[in-house]
């Protein structure tokens, strides 16, 4: 059985207007009045917002309780999972047992001690093919346990840096040749 | 210079002074970033601000020598250009040693807004009134704004002097005195001291001015393989390999600490050294134009960028001056890699008449365990 033709349905503006208003409705929902509830449920434009943007409000907020909420992080992650821009599965383990680089086809992460080298290191995205869509959520998976998440500044060049505090658990994750990545 | 009254820069903006609290040299591999007062997080200022700094594009490198930078400032930079002026007087007053970081006692204040394009000229920015507007009087010293030239006059005000420059020449005369700054500015590449010399040209009459320029182009050469001198003291003073063409040397990193230590020139018949390495420095002395290569390669080379590893350098020495290169090594490899610098001293035409290779195979694991 099929179902019968809605008004609008062979309407592509129409069809836009429509998700773009439910995801309106639906994140003006999320932030007013059920936004004193701890464990409500969390709308997909947000999630979708979050991945677009994670230094948005939207983004920030959904990427806390990512950290604390078992589900919005399985939930997140299964969504960055399927519109990731890049994949990097665990690897050899490096000859030192401390990875540095990491890479794909498409994008290539490092880091980079600092020259003050007790504070601080850097961890680099870049696009390697002609690609232009950039990543701004890195997703860093262990072999055990939770998955690190960093928002990515936006970039316009094809080349993304980030400044992490030495301990970082993001950073201990990159230099486990265990870990997996993604790039969503 | 080092007798020199300190002075507080502070990026005149228009939602009130923003002080630079300090400039760091940075890992080559990475990217300038300004921050906020040693926080984690790069102001989205920073890509332009790395363009502002690394050459082709930037202007710092072209001054320092060196294309990374982090700078921590004492509260958020906009985008736009007017940082541009204070931030290229803030990288020159910390290379000259007088920029004044937080508490600090200040001979001077400045307050400055205004591009800079790559001929060093400032150029043009808007709300400049207001700006000034937004800062109070400086705790301590004199306190000058600085402000493009040509934009509407800007009266004094409390504790600030309003005073319009066209260019850094002007600038760093009004910062450093007049003396000071033309020392500063000998001490300059040629490629800035080109742009010194046009300015003068437009200031003198013609005759005097084509005078002027040749010697200030023959001084600021002659200081500029002075500087380079003076920056490979360490190598210099370690004795280096008067041998042949090149000199040179490396620093070991501590494997514990990881920490950096002294250059050690590395004689003509050592070819092996065990050890982790953080860089390795050439330079040669022989008078004439020099194209040198430095390069680091091994099993490591496959999933790198190779550029990263490879370092060119092409231009002029005499004088008794030096030319130096140096070059990163991969911290994180422990197998054996090859530190390979070559040089050719090139004739009239162009073409080598001479050239000279030198390679040192690094153990960074101490040899063992390959």
């Amino acid at each position: 059985m099929t179902e019968p033709k809605l008004p609008g349905d062979d309407d592509g503006f129409a069809k836009a207007l429509f998700v773009a208003s439910s995801a309106d409705r639906d994140i003006r929902l999320w932030l007013s009045e059920a936004a004193a509830v701890e464990d409500k449920p969390v709308p997909f434009a947000a999630f979708v917002q979050c991945l677009a943007d994670p230094e948005s409000a939207t983004g920030r907020r959904v990427m806390e309780m990512a950290v604390r909420r078992p589900d919005v992080r399985a939930a997140l992650m299964t969504l960055a999972s399927r519109f990731a821009l890049g994949h990097l599965p665990a690897v050899a383990a490096a000859s030192d047992g401390a990875l540095a680089v990491r890479e794909t086809d498409a994008f290539r992460m490092r880091l980079e001690a600092a020259y003050d080298a007790g504070g601080l290191a850097y961890f680099i995205v870049e696009r390697l093919d002609d690609g232009s869509d950039m990543p701004r959520l890195a997703i860093g998976i262990p072999e055990a346990g939770e998955p690190v998440m960093r928002a990515l500044p936006e970039s316009v060049d094809g080349g993304v840096q980030l400044m992490l505090p030495s301990d970082d658990p993001f950073l201990h994750l990159f230099r486990d040749p265990d870990s997996r990545f993604l790039l969503a | 210079m080092a007798t020199m009254p300190l002075i507080r820069v502070l990026i005149a903006t228009t939602r009130g002074p923003v002080e630079v609290q300090n400039i760091a040299r940075e890992n080559p591999a990475v990217r300038s970033v300004i921050c906020v007062g040693g926080a984690f997080t790069a102001l989205p200022v920073s890509p332009a601000y790395d363009a502002f700094v690394r050459e082709p594009t930037g202007v710092v490198e072209r001054m320092t020598g060196h294309p990374v930078y982090r700078t921590d400032v004492a509260a958020p930079i906009e985008a736009g250009e007017s940082w541009q002026l204070g931030m290229f007087l803030a990288h020159a007053f910390q290379l000259s040693g007088v920029l004044a970081k937080p508490g600090d006692a200040a001979g001077k204040t400045i307050l400055v807004t205004g591009g800079l394009g790559r001929d060093l000229k400032v150029t043009p920015v808007t709300h400049v009134a207001e700006k000034l507007a937004r800062a109070d009087a400086p705790d301590q010293g004199e306190g000058v704004f600085l402000y493009p030239h040509g934009s509407e006059a800007i009266a004094d005000t409390d504790g600030w002097q309003s005073l319009p420059v066209a260019n850094v020449r002007d600038a760093l005369k009004i910062c450093l005195g007049r003396e000071a700054a033309e020392r500063f500015l000998l001490q300059q590449p040629p490629s800035v001291g080109k742009k010194i010399a046009s300015w003068r040209s437009r200031l003198r009459a013609p005759v005097l001015a084509g005078a002027f320029i040749s010697i200030l182009f023959f001084s600021a050469f002659a200081g500029f393989v002075l500087r380079l001198s003076s920056t490979d003291n360490k190598t210099q003073s370690s004795g280096g390999n008067a041998v042949g063409l090149i000199s040179l040397s490396i620093a070991a990193r501590d494997p514990v600490s990881g920490e950096c230590g002294d250059l050690v020139a590395i004689p003509p018949d050592r070819n092996v050294f065990k050890g982790p390495v953080c860089f390795g420095r050439m330079s040669v002395a022989e008078r004439g134009e020099h194209r040198m290569r430095m390069t680091i390669d091994g099993a490591f080379s496959s999933y790198v960028d190779q550029s990263r590893y490879r370092r060119e350098l092409q231009r002029m020495t005499g004088g008794g001056g030096r030319l130096v290169l140096q070059i990163d090594f991969p911290y994180w490899v422990r197998e054996p890699v090859s530190l390979i610098a070559e040089t050719e001293l090139l004739g009239m035409d162009g073409n080598p008449v001479h050239s000279e290779r030198r390679a040192l195979e690094v153990m960074p694991g101490g040899g063992a365990g390959y």
